[in-house]
């Protein structure tokens, strides 16, 4: 009979000292996320941002401040979470995804701490769970709503995006350019009628079923050992590729890191300077105009 | 913690059962349905019923208007049918205390997923009367 102590033993078993250094800077690059998150959601998008939003980003930053010192970490924490998790309800309906995720890797981190065995043992086992339940979910409802069998969404988001020009610049790659032509010539300001939102190109529809076939197997070769660093690797491989097409760096700075949990080496502690610099990089171009900025997408 | 995590994964599905009975979209939700389909569009009409003629707004009633229609709009595309025009309705009979009763009109634009079309279809037409009470409701089947 499977236990629950068996299936979370699935996303691994035990505690190295490397994987709790992990935990414990995935602990300050949550708290780092949750303050770049707000200060890119005031700059870029005030009308997503009430005045309680401010009020809270501005705590928010003060636990990120405290939980840089390992005495105060876990409290800071604690009150992220308690915050970001308010925020997430005074926003409700209108949440955006990206902000529960966030909210629950700080709810487990609160909840859990990473130097004690049993509990840090439970943290990455739940961290992982998360990620592969999220992941896996992203691709089956794919499959439920059946906008990725012919490539009607990918073709959507080249027409609408047009303006931007994000995803048609690398999709255009995988059709005939007629296809291609075809498509842009629909235009952003859609009527009646407009379309299909369909490639004729094998290529393309390969490309676009590729997607959920492999946000499903990723997470589970996720759960597999053998193969679970070859799977964190692909998957951030995969993830690179996206926000690359997106021009993003927000949610996936968040989801590599949350695949990072998944490796046995301290990467995160090893990577948390670069991502430092790119949250720093992105707060400056969000409130300094004349830093380049990337697309910031909190859905 | 484990509780936590069941939790967490049967949602997503229940998510999928309740997005297709109630509409709302699946893009909110946290059912993990971001990318899977192609954004909805909503636009909103009012048509005078009683008196037929549509009373002047003047700027700061059309400005109020377009406010509460947008408020209306974002909340409508989130929730779908299950957000009504109440507020649009109410403000119509403030800013006109003559108008007795109004048609609403919601339209959606979406990606047929079996055409691949763009269609836009006058989905619901709910008829309100002063100062603001719902009285009909019509689905439009197209």
């Amino acid at each position: 009979m499977l236990s629950a102590s068996r299936i979370l033993a699935w996303a691994g078993k035990g505690l190295t000292k490397a994987q709790c250094a992990n935990l414990y800077w995935f602990r300050i690059f949550a708290l780092m996320h949750a303050v770049g998150r707000n200060i890119l959601t005031i700059q870029l998008r005030p009308a997503d941002a009430s005045e309680a939003d401010r009020v809270l980003a501005v705590m928010i930053c003060a636990c990120f401040l405290g939980g840089l010192h390992p005495k105060f970490s876990r409290w800071a924490m604690r009150i992220a979470a308690l915050l970001v998790g308010l925020q997430v309800a005074l926003s409700f309906p209108f949440t955006p995804n990206h902000w529960f995720l966030e909210f629950v890797c700080l709810a487990f981190l609160a909840l859990l701490d990473e130097n004690d065995k049993q509990e840090g043992e439970l943290l990455l086992q739940a961290l992982r769970w998360f990620t592969v339940t999220f992941f896996f979910y992203s691709g089956l409802q794919k499959i439920f709503y059946g906008y990725y069998f012919d490539g009607q969404f990918l073709s959507y988001i080249m027409v609408f995006d047009s303006v931007e020009d994000r995803f048609a610049s690398f999709l255009r790659f995988f059709m005939p350019a007629s296809e291609f032509e075809r498509l842009m010539a629909i235009g952003p300001d859609l009527e009646h009628g407009d379309g299909p939102f369909s490639v004729d190109s094998t290529l393309f529809c390969i490309l676009s079923n590729g997607v959920y076939v492999f946000e499903l197997l990723a997470p589970l070769l996720l759960l597999i050992p053998k193969v679970r660093p070859l799977a964190a690797l692909l998957s951030i491989g995969f993830i690179i590729a996206i926000e690359a097409g997106a021009r993003e760096l927000v949610f996936g700075a968040l989801m590599i890191n949350l695949l990072l949990v998944f490796l046995d080496g301290a990467w995160i502690k090893r990577l948390f300077p670069l991502f430092a610099v790119a949250y720093a990089y992105l707060v400056a171009a969000a409130i300094l105009d004349w830093v380049p900025m990337f697309e910031y997408i909190p859905n | 913690m484990v509780t936590a995590l069941v939790v967490l994964a049967a949602w997503p599905l229940v998510h999928y059962g309740v997005g297709q009975r109630g509409s709302f979209n699946p893009w909110k939700g946290f059912g993990w349905a971001m990318y899977c389909v192609p954004p909805w569009h909503f636009e909103v009409k009012v048509r005078q019923i009683d008196p037929p003629q549509m009373s002047p707004l003047g700027q700061q009633g059309a400005q109020l208007l377009q406010q509460v229609q947008r408020e209306f709009l974002k909340t409508r595309g989130t929730l779908g049918p299950l957000a009504k025009p109440d507020k649009v309705a109410e403000t119509i009979f403030y800013l006109g205390p003559n108008v007795s009763t109004i048609d609403v009109y919601v339209l959606k634009g979406h990606v047929d997923r079996k055409t691949a079309m763009y269609v836009e279809e006058w989905s619901y037409i709910y008829r309100y009367q002063y100062p603001g009470r719902l009285v009909a409701t019509h689905r439009v089947q197209n």
